[in-house]
């Protein structure tokens, strides 16, 4: 059992892609250029399409185009490392949010002589947060389900929510995506709402500080880009450090901030130079994170994040110093 | 000269410059200096085809750079994996591949030499027997094909695929899948799940995702069958920091993971140093599964002894706990949720209330080093920072000056 096979390989589902396109009608060239464009990679179509037709034989010219002589195959079955993946996660404490108990027991017997490729036990996530959400209760698992149903139908939904100063909240919004984060072992929603502006705004809501939630019967027919929202909302000046090499800061810095967009330039041996992009939410987090690192990392701009990293070296001067006197 | 090939064969090959584009991101041409700039050039394109929309060039003196540019908040799946489906193939396996799927369809078995003679009558492509079940044997050890003895002939049938085994659930399977191809441990399997179905996630991201995580999915896979059988290991590593290698033998007991600095390790006793240890998954290369070991579990038992006095990785070097005590100003009840950080965060500390507005924090940990980082991200609100290693309390004061100077303040 290998990870790195070409069963998995992008090549074949474009070949597949085709085959089954070629199978009702007569595909073109230009038509299979677009599959395998739209399912590989920058240059497949240029080694694919000459060797569909020339070299191995799963299409039939025909004089509209090409049809397929691959014309009973439907859905691949599953390798037995798939399967083992699919075991482990039957096995994980969310897997209750998807699955009912009877899902689960066919699922069970399905994957009966399939032996697990991990279990929980196999991990130990030594510094995810403590107060992570309950995700076995009844209210909570009821919420993420019809959440799920609302992003799948593009449904509007109802929330009443307690906000981060416990006040209650209601809101209608769209439901878009939901949040997973593994350092706080929550999840949130991602939705966005209409202001009497007329302004979209998203909204950023913690599913356990749900209490209720109902579907209406409003949907949205148009097409609405969360990402492009959510970008949207970066600030358009980076945070610009100055790293150096001591203390192996840049080794830690690069794979510490590898899940923000960054660039990073070499100024010198002994110092890089890193842009970071990023949003309001997340602003606090990454002012403490680069804290972390003490005088290996200097940020550098923009003003109002310097000036917010001085302000908290400031104040713990004046409590050290308050302390030698 | 030969024509580019966007496929590889080997993916340890590719490993370390997709990690080098993605991790860092600013070597230049001459900073790959242990392979050939030709090589250089080769993978450069590979990795500008596979993730062509993530490329981002830059220049400087030094030269030009190229960086792998995504936001893990924002994407719905792991670029990366994109890897992992490059792996080369010859005309044969794509054919074979098809031929024998597709006859296989009808449910019905049919041993090699039938297979051999379907194919030539149905696709007009006669392949020697051999080849065929060569294929056949490779399919049936990865699961897609099931093999039947009848007589003394061995037939062959394709396995069921989800959609025919379980229609009803596949729907919520799916969703599921659609989280942890994100979520869980290598969730390229759940990627190419999705692949299978013909489907996307449109539903979930990843907060705090480390996307580079899916380069170690080969060497993790080793780990987790050797954990699995309760085997020892064989193992070269290279340090990043001093690039120096080392060979090694252990027993594998447990990944580490850390959900804030990107970092995994293996968590191994060291049978000649008897010791606990972990390792940097990006630092192992090469990894042999040894003999199985009959008293596993008591090394398990040894780990989790030791469990509640490591902070992050570290067992320590020496045999005194380090002794951390923080004195925080924390003013109530405005500022609560900074108490609530440091009872989430704080692992097995002993958080009290000494009076109004101040609290301590207090723990014994195998190594206080690893727990400086993270009272640091209190600076601003810390009274005292105590310990029983001179060094380690030396050093945080130093590192407040050394801040205060940085900054003219």
């Amino acid at each position: 059992m290998k990870l790195f096979t070409e069963i998995y390989n992008c090549y074949f589902q474009i070949v597949d892609e085709i085959c089954k396109t070629a199978q009702a009608a007569p595909i073109t060239q230009k038509e299979m250029i677009s599959l395998a464009a739209r399912f590989g990679f920058k240059e497949s179509a240029f080694l694919i399409v000459p060797r569909m037709i020339n070299n191995w034989n799963l299409l039939e010219k025909v004089p509209e185009g090409y049809l397929s002589k691959i014309d009973n195959l439907e859905v691949l079955p599953l390798t037995i490392l798939q399967k083992r993946w699919l075991k482990s996660i039957l096995m994980d404490k969310r897997i209750g949010l998807f699955l009912d108990t009877s899902q689960l027991k066919i699922l069970h017997t399905y994957l009966d002589k399939t032996e697990p490729l991990f279990e929980p036990d196999d991990f130990y996530e030594y510094d995810r947060f403590s107060d992570g959400d309950d995700f076995s209760c009844p209210q909570y698992i009821s919420h993420f389900r019809t959440l799920l149903k609302a992003i799948h139908q593009r449904q509007y939904v109802q929330i009443h929510f307690y906000s981060h100063k416990d006040r209650p909240i209601s809101i209608v919004c769209l439901p878009c995506r939901l949040e997973y984060s593994a350092k706080n072992d929550k999840f949130r929603l991602l939705a966005i709402s209409k202001k009497s502006s007329g302004l979209r705004q998203v909204e950023t809501i913690n599913l356990s500080r749900i209490h209720r939630l109902t579907l209406i019967e409003q949907y949205c027919e148009k097409k609405i880009s969360l990402e492009d929202a959510l970008k949207n909302t970066y600030y358009k000046e980076p945070v610009r450090l100055l790293i150096t090499t001591s203390r192996n800061t840049l080794e830690r810095t690069m794979l510490h901030f590898a899940n923000y967009e960054k660039q990073t330039k070499k100024l010198d041996d002994h110092h890089y130079e890193c842009l970071i992009y990023y949003n309001r939410m997340v602003e606090t987090e990454l002012l403490i994170e680069i804290l972390s690192f003490g005088p290996t990392v200097q940020v550098l701009g923009p003003e109002s994040f310097l000036a917010k990293i001085k302000e908290r070296i400031q104040k713990q001067l004046q409590l050290i110093a308050q302390n030698e006197t | 000269m030969s024509e580019f090939q966007e496929l590889v064969k080997s993916f340890a090959h590719i490993r370390d410059y997709v990690r080098d584009f993605f991790v860092y991101g600013f070597k230049t041409r001459e900073d790959f200096s242990d392979k050939s700039g030709r090589t250089y050039d080769n993978e450069r394109r590979r990795i500008e085809s596979w993730l062509s929309e993530y490329i981002r060039s830059d220049y400087t003196q030094k030269g030009k750079h190229i960086s792998i540019a995504l936001d893990s908040n924002l994407l719905l799946t792991n670029p990366l994996y994109r890897v992992w489906k490059s792996k080369s193939f010859t005309d044969n396996d794509i054919m074979l591949h098809f031929f024998i799927l597709d006859i296989l369809q009808d449910r019905e078995a049919r041993s090699i030499d039938e297979l051999t003679n379907e194919i030539y009558a149905n696709y007009d492509v006669l392949f020697e027997p051999q080849l065929v079940r060569k294929k056949v044997k490779e399919y049936e050890a990865e699961g897609l094909l099931l093999c039947e003895k009848s007589g003394k002939q061995y037939h062959y049938l394709c396995a069921d695929s989800l959609t025919y085994s379980i229609p009803a659930e596949l729907p919520a399977l799916l969703d599921a899948v659609r989280f942890y191809h994100l979520a869980a441990p290598i969730g390229i399997l759940g990627s190419t799940i999705l692949d299978n179905q013909k489907t996307t996630n449109h539903v979930f991201l990843l907060k705090h995702g480390f996307f580079a995580h899916t380069l170690e999915d080969e060497i993790l896979l080793t780990i987790l069958t050797a954990i699995r059988q309760k085997r020892a290991i064989s193992l070269t590593i290279r340090s990043s920091k001093s690039q120096q290698v080392q060979n090694m033998e252990g027993i594998p007991l447990k990944i580490f993971v850390s959900t804030r600095t990107g970092r995994r390790y293996l968590c191994l006793y060291h049978k000649r140093g008897q010791r606990l240890a972990n390792l940097r998954l990006d630092s192992i290369k090469k990894l042999v599964l040894m003999d199985s070991v009959p008293s596993y579990e008591e090394y398990q038992h040894i780990l989790s002894q030791n469990l509640s006095k490591v902070f992050g990785v570290s067992f320590g070097n020496v045999h005194t706990m380090d002794y951390i005590k923080l004195t925080l100003s924390i003013h109530e009840p405005t500022e609560n949720f900074i108490l609530k950080r440091l009872e989430r965060e704080g692992r097995n500390g002993r958080i009290t209330r000494v009076a109004e507005n101040i609290y301590t924090y207090e723990a014994e940990v195998f190594d206080g080093n690893e727990m400086i980082p993270w009272i640091k991200t209190f600076t601003g609100r810390i009274l005292y920072f105590d310990s029983n290693n001179s060094y380690l309390k030396r050093k945080f004061y130093q590192d407040i000056q050394r801040l205060a100077a940085m900054y003219n303040l």
